[in-house]
């Protein structure tokens, strides 16, 4: 039985979650307060945990889930990799942020609660693929009819090339221009990170300090795939290394900054994956990360197809860094 | 493939850069812009991205320009580059933000464009998106982004 517990009392947290477990027959467990969901993850222990993150009496020590008990509870007792918070913005955005640990120490998944159609859709395939433990399966968020079109890159020079082709893909498919541009630009990174953050050996990183101009051969069993496919609703890049190098604590931190309070203070001597994932987070696009350590990571990227850059800041966006073996265990 | 690049030329006490294509590892603006005296005008409309070591680059040279006590002004600001100033606190390094490019869209005649906006005007309509007509059918647009998120800056800044 695949059980989802969702603590909040917003009548469309509620409303939604009951259609998507309806959709896919998930066992929905609705609570409110903190009791009932000990008692309920009590016996349900290998239940994903979605809850109400930016309640607005959540501050307050006496609600029925002040966020303070939750994030305790949660850090006790709730594995991260199978928690979700919803919020209406992105979670490094929350009020108390970035004073909060427990944001960077706890690096639970972000959903985004702009509930329509399309979400419903997008988010169904996001929990299938926790439930089924296998988060790789990029055609699995798809249609099954969905095409999708591959590039191989046995070259860190290909990159550049590899972007612009998804740009005129998008551009020719009718995506927005200004969405085309953003989601390539989010390819980059996710290519950048492929190519220069990811490679290990010995565990240590040995192309992280290269300048991105610099070419070198990706080899036979450590070439970059880059996947991508389109929908009328939405699309899809992903980008995958044979490396699993991905350090999830790290990842979660750099999610979790917000440059729009406080400096972006440079490092002159390392290039970091940090940069590039926030700002495509932060723009609206949905980012998951899945991986294996020593063994592969397959970063993706979802959005909305829409004619209009409004529509695509209203809608969707999961953020999500999966250790596929933590969720393998908890599950 | 469109690279980037800068054209030049001599303003008013000033050297006018102007920037066009995507932002990435290939700009130098060191090299590109290595001998002038005055302010520096920065007109970007045409900057259609900017990835990470796009926006380091772009930091450490601006940063280069503030240690030497050059005038910065950046005219004409593409959303791609507004989105950074709203993502990013310190992204000017200093310089001075006159001007933005504004997205609009005509859902009839499905036509996205943009105009020209100057802070200053901005500011004196409190923030409201200026009313623009679609260039095709003459009716009123809408303004494609979520003003609040788009002029962000100029609240926090």
């Amino acid at each position: 039985m695949n059980n989802l517990i969702l603590l909040s009392e917003r009548p469309e947290d509620i409303e939604f979650f009951k259609k998507i477990s309806d959709i896919n027959k998930f066992n929905l467990l609705i609570v409110d307060n903190l009791k009932d969901f000990l008692k309920l993850y009590a016996v349900t222990p290998s239940a994903l945990v979605a809850w109400d993150a930016d309640h607005p009496n959540g501050m307050d020590q006496n609600h029925p889930y002040s966020l303070q008990s939750v994030r305790f509870i949660l850090f006790k007792a709730v594995p991260a990799v199978k928690a979700f918070a919803i919020t209406d913005l992105p979670l490094n955005l929350l009020p108390d942020n970035p004073k909060s640990s427990f944001l960077v120490d706890y690096p639970q998944h972000n959903l985004i609660r702009q509930y329509n159609d399309i979400t419903l859709q997008t988010y169904s395939n996001f929990f299938k693929g926790f439930f089924n433990k296998n988060l790789y399966n990029f055609k699995s968020f798809f249609p099954e009819q969905t095409k999708i079109q591959e590039i191989l890159l046995t070259d860190s020079t290909h990159r550049l090339a590899a972007v612009e082709a998804i740009n005129s893909f998008l551009a020719k498919s009718a995506v927005e221009k200004r969405l085309a541009a953003k989601v390539a630009q989010a390819t980059d990174e996710l290519l950048m990170n492929a190519i220069f953050d990811a490679p290990v050996e010995n565990g240590m990183r040995v192309k992280h300090l290269l300048s991105r101009n610099v070419q070198f051969p990706l080899p036979d069993g450590y070439n970059v795939k880059l996947e991508f496919a389109i929908t009328e609703n939405y699309c899809g890049i992903a980008v995958t290394d044979l490396y699993g190098s991905v350090e999830c604590d790290s990842i979660a931190n750099s999610l979790r900054q917000n440059y729009r309070k406080e400096d972006y203070k440079l490092k002159y001597s390392t290039y970091n994956a940090g940069l590039g994932l926030y700002s495509v987070v932060q723009g609206g696009i949905s980012l998951i990360i899945c991986y294996d350590q020593e063994k592969m990571t397959k970063a993706m990227i979802f959005f909305p197809n829409t004619k209009s850059y409004k529509a695509f800041k209203n809608s969707f966006q999961i953020t999500a860094v999966v250790n596929n073996s933590a969720l393998k265990a908890a599950l | 493939m469109k690279d980037f690049t800068v054209k030049k030329k001599a303003g008013n006490k000033c050297l006018i850069a102007i920037m066009e294509g995507p932002i990435d590892e290939r700009m130098d603006l060191s090299k590109e812009l290595n001998s002038f005296s005055g302010g520096l005008t920065v007109v970007c409309n045409d900057v259609t991205r900017i990835n990470s070591v796009g926006v380091k680059n772009w930091m450490r040279f601006f940063i280069e320009m503030a240690h030497s006590r050059v005038k910065v002004i950046f005219e004409a600001m593409s959303p791609a580059l507004v989105e950074q100033l709203n993502l990013i606190k310190n992204f000017t390094c200093g310089g001075e933000v006159i001007s933005i490019m504004m997205p609009y869209r005509c859902e009839p005649c499905d036509n996205s464009f943009q105009v020209l906006t100057t802070i200053e005007t901005l500011q004196k309509n409190k923030l409201a998106p200026p009313a623009v007509n679609c260039e095709k059918c003459k009716k009123e647009a809408s303004f494609d982004e979520i003003s609040e998120e788009y002029l962000s800056f100029l609240v926090s800044g």
